[in-house]
């Protein structure tokens, strides 16, 4: 292919493999590999390029996770914390709710929010029916917690994980940054569920005394697995906190922590490979970033981020704060997954630009003139999610298996709770970056 | 020995609009756990069976949680589906017809498509009509105890 010819094949294929994954006409994985092999075939990219681009410190934190949460998951701890959260909360609907959202915004925070919302999705369901009322009120503050929650560290999101890849910024940079207002926001948004869902849910003492007779304790299926996967959760837990001051990167805790569980439990692989670990998610994520890499490497970013970088050059404040809203804009429609991939590399763009022709980019990278882009890309990218049912992949599951079970969970009515949710939280990262970053 | 052999040809078959309650009804009776469905021309359009029915009266997201074992005992729900269910038709929930046998398919093939299958009662058809049905218990009867017992008493 001639030098004039790959720029706009890389841009074509892109386009059209966004646009088949958003009409869903095929798995978006399929997509996505059909993307990497047209773009590596009519060699728009060396294939040694490209699986150089490929960014596998996320591909591995996202492995490494999904095989301990899978073994986690078979002890049945999950069904324990949740019937816990149901009786602390003493069954009263309003306070489960809440009790739920805490629960699902913590959990997302270090395993992925599909796995969190749907491990939490059947136990709020057998609670609804035992207590005669709609699990709807219950799934969507589900749905809304975990992509708060997701948000707050560098291992809760996805786009999280592809920033911290690209920034180089650690686990506790997260906790510094996003961590805080984070807090606000899910405060706030605990606040906003008092007036979402108040009145209306009046549950007899009869129903709810049904929930105090569900014994949590036989939840648990297997002790000394149990044992093992808490012992394991925990050391990977101070792991990615340390994992700065130990040298390491996120995927390499990640890894260690898989193969020590796999070890110590003596969980069988088949089982553990067939069910816990999400293939078409990790090929997605391979497929997606040779894409990437035809666009990186044929200059297509560099032209498409002329504007970013001058804008950015003129004002990191207002080309923050744009920022913030315009990936949260985009992620509420848009997965935010192929999204943030591509803003990735523009912002390396602008790191180098102010780094100037001999600078040290590394230096950059973490200094006051980066860090309000990438928090503001991380908070918008992962808080627009929540603005509609399809704006992250969480929401699409949990409508998925509440339309399985009977319930259908209108696209318009989730617009009602997520819209309000996303502009709250967006005018409190508004007002933290502001005046963190930005005075 | 083929399926032609050990086929059983009182085979009791519902149509395809017939309710659920009446599949149960006949599935009550019947010596085999599995009902071909039958639409108005006679030929087959699916199977339903017991397995079916228990899938019906649980929640899907029983299935989902798995281990149910931290309910009550006097749990009770879940019996409101029950009744629900009675006048679902039965072409609605039926699965396809996806294991079925000919007259002459051989016993050994019957046998591994059952294990490997997980069905219990395979519908033996000639022209997609059912001409009779194989059960595992026939299979276990007829071939696996004779010579189990016969090794027992050397």
């Amino acid at each position: 292919m001639s030098g004039n010819a790959q720029p706009i094949a890389a841009l074509v294929i892109f386009l059209g493999a966004y646009a088949l994954i958003i009409t869903e006409r095929l798995h978006r994985t399929v997509v996505a590999l059909l993307g990497a092999a047209l773009v590596l075939v009519l060699r728009v990219v060396s294939q040694r390029a490209a699986f150089a681009f490929v960014d596998w410190n996320t591909i591995f934190l996202l492995f490494g996770m999904m095989v301990i949460v899978g073994i986690t998951r078979r002890t049945g701890l999950f069904q324990w914390l949740a019937i816990k959260s149901a009786k602390a909360a003493r069954a009263e609907p309003l306070r489960m709710i809440v009790m739920f959202s805490i629960f699902t915004a913590v959990m997302s925070a270090f395993l992925d929010n599909v796995t969190t919302v749907l491990l939490i999705a059947p136990v709020t369901l057998v609670i609804a029916d035992a207590l005669a009322i709609s699990p709807v009120p219950f799934l969507i503050a589900e749905i809304l917690a975990s992509n708060i929650g997701g948000t707050a560290t560098l291992i809760g999101d996805p786009p999280n994980i592809m920033i911290g890849s690209a920034s180089g910024l650690g686990f506790m940079s997260f906790v510094i940054h996003l961590t805080p207002v984070i807090i606000l926001v899910f405060v706030a948004y605990l606040a906003s569920l008092r007036f979402f869902f108040g009145k209306s849910m009046a549950v007899s003492e009869h129903a709810r005394a049904s929930i105090y007779a569900f014994d949590e304790a036989k939840a648990i299926t297997d002790w000394p697995l149990l044992r093992k996967s808490l012992a394991v959760l925990a050391l990977t837990l101070v792991g990615f906190f340390a994992h700065e001051a130990l040298r390491l990167e996120p995927a390499t805790i990640a890894l260690a922590g898989a193969a020590l569980l796999l070890v110590i439990s003596g969980a069988d692989l088949e089982q553990t490979v067939l069910h816990d670990i999400e293939w078409p998610t990790l090929l997605f994520f391979v497929g997606l970033f040779v894409l990437v890499a035809g666009l990186v490497d044929t200059g297509v970013i560099h032209a498409i981020s002329r504007p970013l970088v001058a804008g950015a050059e003129r004002s990191v404040p207002l080309t923050s704060i744009a920022l913030l809203w315009a990936s949260a804009a985009l992620s509420a429609v848009v997965d935010n997954i192929p999204f943030v991939a591509t803003v990735n590399p523009m912002l390396l763009d602008v790191a180098r630009r102010f780094a100037g022709s001999a600078g040290d980019v590394r230096a950059v990278m973490h200094g006051p003139q980066m860090l309000p882009l990438w928090w503001s890309l991380a908070l918008g990218a992962c808080l627009g999610g929540n603005a509609t049912l399809i704006g992250a992949s969480a929401n699409v599951v949990i409508a998925g298996v509440a339309e399985r079970n009977g319930y259908r969970i209108a696209f318009v009515e989730f617009l009602k709770y997520g819209i309000p949710v996303v502009i709250e939280s967006l005018l409190i990262c508004t007002a933290y970056i502001y005046l963190r970053y930005l005075r | 020995m083929t399926a032609k052999d050990i086929m059983s040809r009182d085979v009791r078959t519902v149509a395809e609009d017939a309710t659920v309650a009446a599949a149960a009804r006949l599935m009550h009776d019947a010596p085999h756990g599995a009902l071909p469905v039958i639409a108005a021309d006679g030929k087959v359009v699916g199977m339903i069976d017991r397995v079916t029915l228990l899938r019906l009266c649980l929640p899907k997201y029983a299935e989902d949680i798995g281990d149910l074992a931290f309910l009550p005992p006097d749990f009770t729900a879940f019996e409101a589906r029950i009744e629900n269910i009675a006048h679902v038709p039965v072409r609605d929930v039926m699965r396809p017809c996806d294991v079925c046998a000919a007259e002459d398919t051989p016993l050994v093939e019957l046998a591994a498509l059952m294990v490997l299958k997980r069905v219990e009662d395979v519908p033996v058809l000639r022209s997609e009509r059912v001409v009779g049905i194989v059960g595992l218990q026939d299979i276990v009867d007829e071939i696996v105890w004779p010579h189990l017992k016969h090794g027992e008493e050397k």
